[in-house]
Parts: structure tokens; sequence; C-alpha cells
């Protein structure tokens, strides 16, 4: 079955021309460059998501 | 509070003799009096209480930590029937969760196969390079401990082991080069490491640092984060991330900064418990409860033995404390003193302080953005985050053939001028952040960000063809709208030029096509201003649900009508009274709009910014009253997304808040407009008499503006 959609009528707000933003591929998502982008969204750790035990002396 | 974590010690004595050891070397001598070996009698009665209270308590796991002294000198047999005896008793009833602490020293394949066998994982404590290992991690005669620690660490790298292993825990020494330690560590490739302040308190204070360093613990600790900052943070440091996780509001994740302790329980060699095995640095006897065993359960256990927290509280200095969320007031050993018990704040409390607000300056970024001073710029900003974040959920994915054919397509939409600006606008839609977000440090739903891609192709126009397995006949593509299926099962969406064709895949196991089809079509609606773009009416995407209000289902044709017609006339009305009114830098950005039930009024949604919950029978005087509010609103939660507008944890943010709230009551004649006016005033005043640095250059910004409205709002 084909269905005919209509795209929305406007232009998109455009955002950084792509000639001056990384490319998709390039984003690295490890390092100190993307914790900096996304850490200000990104959820602080649930307590039991976090993987740690709290006791001081056991082996984090 | 339930018991969560048992350490239990089954050798109370060491082949070290560390000088720093909290168990030998401080106040409590306790361990003198301690059985060497966990006898089998003890252990089985430690398994029968555990047994008894996960059942009482209905735990769905329970980590046990085997510990001492030194665990690994009860040998590999008898650590195995003490894992054996463990796992017989608590495995059928709870999620049981083995690890062991230990200094590494005798750690051999014997030992290596029972913990593979039980699935125990292994810490082990090292305190960084051979020189400050070798300072205090000697053996009973006065030798290195250094290579044998090791030589066990190289076992458990070993492919067969690694997976066991949990961790390094490191004791802090100010007299050692921070940065050697930390490489040295690193050059160990651990998944975890923590950095330990040595024992102390007021009454045998720590090892002084060089004399003209007044925080010398903070200065060491924040040389190592700088050094870990610089490696991209390439391992979990415990300490500083639950200095991160507090700073943003998340709980602490150790006991030594403030995690409470009533989640741990300690069993001795001889079957007495306590609360925390740390106190023993405090005074001789400290840690002892008067309960066993063998006379109590860990139920009575726990609602009647208190720790000194609950006995004493935090001190008055620490109560008042700005940092207090995230120090906690520090581990609650460290605050004993003889005069005053445990009402003292750390022994360590400039140092806490000067380490938290050290990471909290350096995770701030003070410079003023061109998003605070540009509306432009930031949507560019909130656009190169949603990349990020996107990118983020490829790291999940990818490998698997469906997304990667799928990210293919992204990634080629992404490089042409032509297409890009469809895929911003697909992953940009408020209530794809949260998938997005989860995806991060979470799980990626592969279905929705299939259909992510679905849209963005349809978008712009790129012919694709995507297959995926569908758990639900209900495909919904953002931004455009809804597919109905026949049925879930493996489906492929063909995109053309404007048209899209849906068929069941192929089943794995052969070549029948699957009946699936495409059942019906519903777009979303939109709703033309007359300036900027169309405003998407969004009744349909899973993620709208995100408004303290309740959303309504989809609407049927004559109520979309109807709602659409009232958006029309408050946004009318909002021209007529204020001309121009989108141009102004606190006019909502507004993207998507999405239908509340009846008197739900008009408010924000917890999602991305952007997202308006606006009732079904909004009346336009009220959103036309609100909306300045909301802009205002909207406009904090979306710089907070990409700047730093103050010191994390500052009561400016709160400031900031209830300032850009109040200007926005002002705004529009109403009874409130007065009073708002005055408590804006407050607010703004408030924010200006705070100390110079907690504002950065981005808040103070913000404040300006704020102050300069209201200064408008007075005239």
């Amino acid at each position: 079955m084909k269905i005919p959609v209509t795209k929305p009528a406007d232009k998109p707000p455009t955002g950084v021309p792509t000639s001056e933003r990384t490319p998709l591929a390039e984003i690295r998502t490890h390092g100190i460059e993307v914790t900096t982008v996304v850490r200000r969204v990104t959820p602080a750790p649930e307590k039991d998501g976090a993987r740690t035990h709290p006791t001081f002396n056991s082996a984090v | 509070m339930a018991v969560r974590e048992l350490v239990l010690k089954v050798h109370s004595r060491c082949d070290l003799a560390c000088d720093h050891c909290y168990v030998y070397r401080h106040a409590d001598q306790s361990w003198r009096r301690m059985p060497p070996l966990i006898s089998e009698g003890t252990l089985r009665q430690v398994a029968r209480r555990l047994s008894e209270y996960v059942h009482e308590e209905r735990l769905p796991q329970l980590a046990v930590i085997l510990h001492g002294g030194e665990p690994l000198l009860a040998g590999p047999a008898r650590l195995r029937s003490i894992c054996a005896e463990l796992t017989r008793a608590l495995a059928p009833t709870t999620d049981l969760d083995l690890h062991i602490h230990t200094n590494g020293v005798r750690l051999s394949r014997a030992h290596l196969e029972v913990f593979r066998e039980f699935e125990v994982k292994v810490g082990l404590s090292l305190d960084g390079d051979r020189a400050a290992n070798d300072r205090h991690r000697l053996d009973h005669r006065g030798r290195s401990s250094y290579e044998r620690v090791l030589r066990g660490l190289e076992l458990l790298r070993l492919p067969e082991y690694r997976h066991l292993f949990q961790g390094l825990l490191c004791t802090v020494d100010v007299a050692g080069d921070p940065v050697l330690v930390h490489d040295a560590l690193i050059d160990l490739d651990p998944p975890r490491i923590d950095y330990l302040l040595p024992h102390a308190t007021w009454d045998a204070p720590p090892p002084p640092g060089r004399p003209e360093a007044s925080t010398p613990y903070a200065d060491w600790l924040l040389r190592v984060f700088d050094r870990w900052e610089e490696q991209g943070r390439p391992v979990p440091v415990r300490t500083f991330d639950s200095i991160l996780s507090t700073l943003r509001g998340g709980p602490p994740l150790t006991e030594a900064l403030g995690a409470a302790d009533d989640s741990i329980a300690v069993v001795d060699t001889d079957g007495t418990l306590t609360r925390s095995d740390s106190l023993k640095v405090a005074y001789d006897g400290a840690p002892a409860t008067g309960y066993d065993v063998f006379r109590h359960g860990f139920r009575e256990f726990t609602e009647r033995a208190e720790g000194p927290v609950r006995r004493s509280g935090l001190s008055e200095t620490c109560r008042r404390c700005p940092v207090l969320a995230t120090c906690g007031g520090g581990l609650v050993a460290h605050r004993y003193s003889t005069g005053r018990d445990f009402d003292n704040p750390s022994v360590y409390c400039a140092d806490l302080r000067a380490l938290i607000e050290g990471i909290a300056e350096r995770i701030t970024d003070r410079s003023l953005a061109p998003a605070v001073t540009s509306v432009g710029e930031l949507k560019r900003a909130r656009l190169r985050l949603d990349r990020a974040l996107l990118a983020g959920v490829n790291a999940k994915l990818a490998g698997r053939a469906c997304w990667d054919e799928a990210w293919s397509l992204l990634v080629r939409m992404d490089s042409d001028k032509t297409t890009a600006p469809h895929l911003d606008a697909v992953i940009s839609h408020p209530y794809l952040r949260p998938s997005l977000i989860r995806s991060w440090d979470g799980t990626a739903d592969l279905p929705h960000f299939m259909a992510v891609a679905t849209a963005a192709a349809l978008r712009a126009g790129v012919e694709a063809t995507l297959r995926w397995e569908q758990p639900s006949p209900l495909v919904h593509l953002p931004t455009l709208g809804t597919v109905r299926l026949s049925q879930p099962g493996q489906v492929e969406f063909h995109v053309g030029q404007g048209d899209l064709r849906v068929r069941g895949g192929q089943h794995s196991a052969g070549t029948d096509a699957s009946p699936l089809a495409l059942r019906s079509w519903r777009p979303l609606a939109s709703l033309a201003l007359g300036h900027g773009p169309r405003l998407l009416i969004d009744d349909a995407d899973p993620g709208r649900d995100c408004f303290a209000a309740v959303v309504t289902p989809l609407l049927d044709p004559g109520a979309l009508a109807a709602f659409r017609n009232r958006l029309r006339d408050a946004y009318g009305l909002l021209d007529q009274r204020e001309p121009g009114w989108w141009q102004s830098v606190s006019a909502p950005a507004t993207t998507t709009i999405t239908p509340l039930t009846a008197g739900a009024g008009v408010c924000l949604g917890a999602c991305g910014s952007g997202a308006l919950g606006v009732a079904i029978d909004i009346a336009p005087e009220e959103f036309v009253r609100e909306l300045p509010r909301l802009g205002r609103k909207g406009r904090l939660a979306a710089l907070r997304e990409v700047v730093d507008l103050h010191l994390p944890g500052s009561p400016a943010g709160r400031l900031l808040d209830l300032a850009s709230e109040y200007v926005g009551r002002a705004a529009r004649p109403s009874p409130e407009a007065g009073p708002a006016r005055i408590l804006a005033d407050r607010a703004l005043r408030e924010l200006a008499d705070l100390p110079p640095r907690e504002l950065t250059e981005n808040g103070a910004y913000v404040a300006d503006e704020l102050r300069a409205e209201w200064t408008t709002l007075r005239d």
C-alpha cells in the first residue's frame, strides 16, 4: 500500500550550516568534549544504577 | 532502611602490615579478640539469618562483600565453601551479588577459579606506583608488597577473569605525586578507581602536607581530577563521580561523602554485627552495637541498632555549610573527637569543601556564550546537543544490521545542505529528547530510532528502505504522524519522494512474506501563525506525556479542528495585544503544541524545550496572560541545557527561577501583577547580593536582562 505524505509546508529551522558543523559520523561519544556538551541534560545516576557500593572499604 | 550490603569478615588477620590500616593501626583493637577465621558454625548462622532477612524484606538483591583482615588468608578451599554456603542459602530467594576485597598479595589462579565459579567480583587495594605503595603497604618483615600485588593483578586481568575485576582502592598520601599515582593506577586498566582519605579523627589528625598548604588533600585530589579530565575520564572514579552526581542533584555514591550507612551491615569473624567498620578509628569499641547473628536477626539489627549519625546527627557547622549536599559531613568516623563525640565537622572539613568547590568551579563554564545573547545561537547550541545525543544512540545501536543502514542514511542526510535541516527538525523535536537522553545512559530503543530515521527521510524526500522488527502495530514517525500496521512484526518502510510504502519483511527462518500491511496513516495537524514556522499540533507522539497535566488521547477530526481554531483565536488575541511579541528574546520558542485535558490551562513540558501543553478548552485571555511567564521559564530551561548560569548547587539557580517567574507574572495587567513586581525585585536584589562568583557571565547576563525588564515594568 502506498500513501502520500504531505511534507511540512515550511522550510524547517536551519541549524548550523553543514559546512560548519562536525559531521554526524565524527562526533565522539566518549571523552571530555562530549561529556561537556551532554552533562547538563544527562541525569545524575540513580544510586542503584551507579554500580558502586557505598561502603568506603568495598571494591568500589 | 534495609541492609543492601553485608561486609562479611571471613579472616581477621592480614599478611600485610600497612601503617594506615584502620583495622590494626587505629584506636579499636577488637581484632585481637576475634577468631582469625570465621567458623563454619558462624558462617552457617550468618547465611541462615540473611536468608530469613531477604525473605522477610523481599529483597531483590543483596551484595555480600568478603572482607578482612585479608580474606584470601582463608584459602581457596575455605572461600569456596563460604561462597557455596551463601549461594545455597540466598540464591533461591534473592539475586546474590558476591564480592571480595583483598590486598591481592596471594591472589592465585586457585582463588580466581573459585571466584569465577561463584561470580565473585574482586577489588584490590593499591596505593599507586611502587614508591607510593612502598611507603605504607609493606609486609610484617618490612618488605614491599608491590610486585606480588602486580602478579595477582596480572592474573585478574587475564581474559578468563577480567570480568571479575571490580576496581582499585587507593589511599591518598599527600607526600606522593598525585599524577604519578593516578597514572600508575590507570596503566593497570582497572574498571573503576576510588581514592580514600587516610583515616583520621580530631584526636588523631591526618598526616600534614607541606607546611604552606592549608588544604593538602583537596590540592592533591584536584590534581588527580585535572589529570582525569585531561585523560577524558577513562574510568569512573567514585569520589569524583559522587561529587559530580550530588552537584547535579543526584545521590551520593559513597559513605565517605554522605551516603547513608543504614544500608550497610558488617559481620565480624565472631558473628558480631556492626554498622560501620571505619568507626574503629574513633576509639576502642566504637563500632560495637551489642548485636550478633546468634542472638539477633538482621531486621532487629536494622530497626534497633543505631549508628552514630542517628545518635548525634550532623554538626551545626555542617548544617550551615553550603556544600553539605555534596559532602554529607564526610565519613562519620572522621568527625570524632573525645570531647564532642561525633558532633563535629569532618577533620577533613576544609579539604572536602575545597575539593567540592574546586570541582564545581572546574566544571562550570563561566565565559559568556553566544547562546545567551542570541536566540539563533541558542537554537544552534541546542541542536549541537541533540546531534551529540544522536551520536550516542549510534554508539549503543551500532553493529545491528538494520540500524547500521539507518545510520548511514542519517549521516548522508546530515552532510547534504538540502536534507540536513529536515533531519535537524526531527532530532530537535521536543518529544524525542527523553529517548535521546535515556539512550545515553541506558539502552536505545531501536524501533523508535528506526522510526526517527524514516521520518527524517520522508521529510527530506530521500529514497530509502528501512527494515526492522516492530513490536507494536503503531509506528509513530516524529513530527509527521502515525502509521497503523495490521500487526507487529518484521516491517519494511520504503520512503520515496513524498510517499511511503509499507510491507511485511521476510521471516528470518524462511522466505514467506508475512501478511503484515499498512492499515492507516494519520498525519499530525499544524497551525500557521503568519510569522515563523508552522506550529505542530502533536496529539499522537508517545513521548508527549511529559506535562504536569494529563494529555488528551488522539483527537477526532471535529475536536482537532475546534482546538486549532481556539489556538488561532488565542494567538490572534496575542498579536492584537502585543504586535511583534514573537521577536522578544523571552518569547516562547514553541515548535509543538500538545492538547491537554479540559481545565489544565497552559504549561511547559518536562521534555526538550519547544513543547507547550494547552488545554483543549483554553480561554484566549488565559493563554495571553500565561505566555510571557512560560516564555521566560522556557528560555531559562533551554539555556540551562547548553550553558552554565551559575555554580552547581548555588542558590543563584532558585533566585533566577523566582525572578523570571515574577517578572513574567508582572508583565501582564492582572491583580497579581503588583505583588509579583515586588517579589521579582526581592529575588533580583538577593541575586545581586550573592558572592561575586556564584553567577557566571551567562547568569549575570540573564539577571541583567531580567532587571532591565523589571525596570520597564515599573516605569
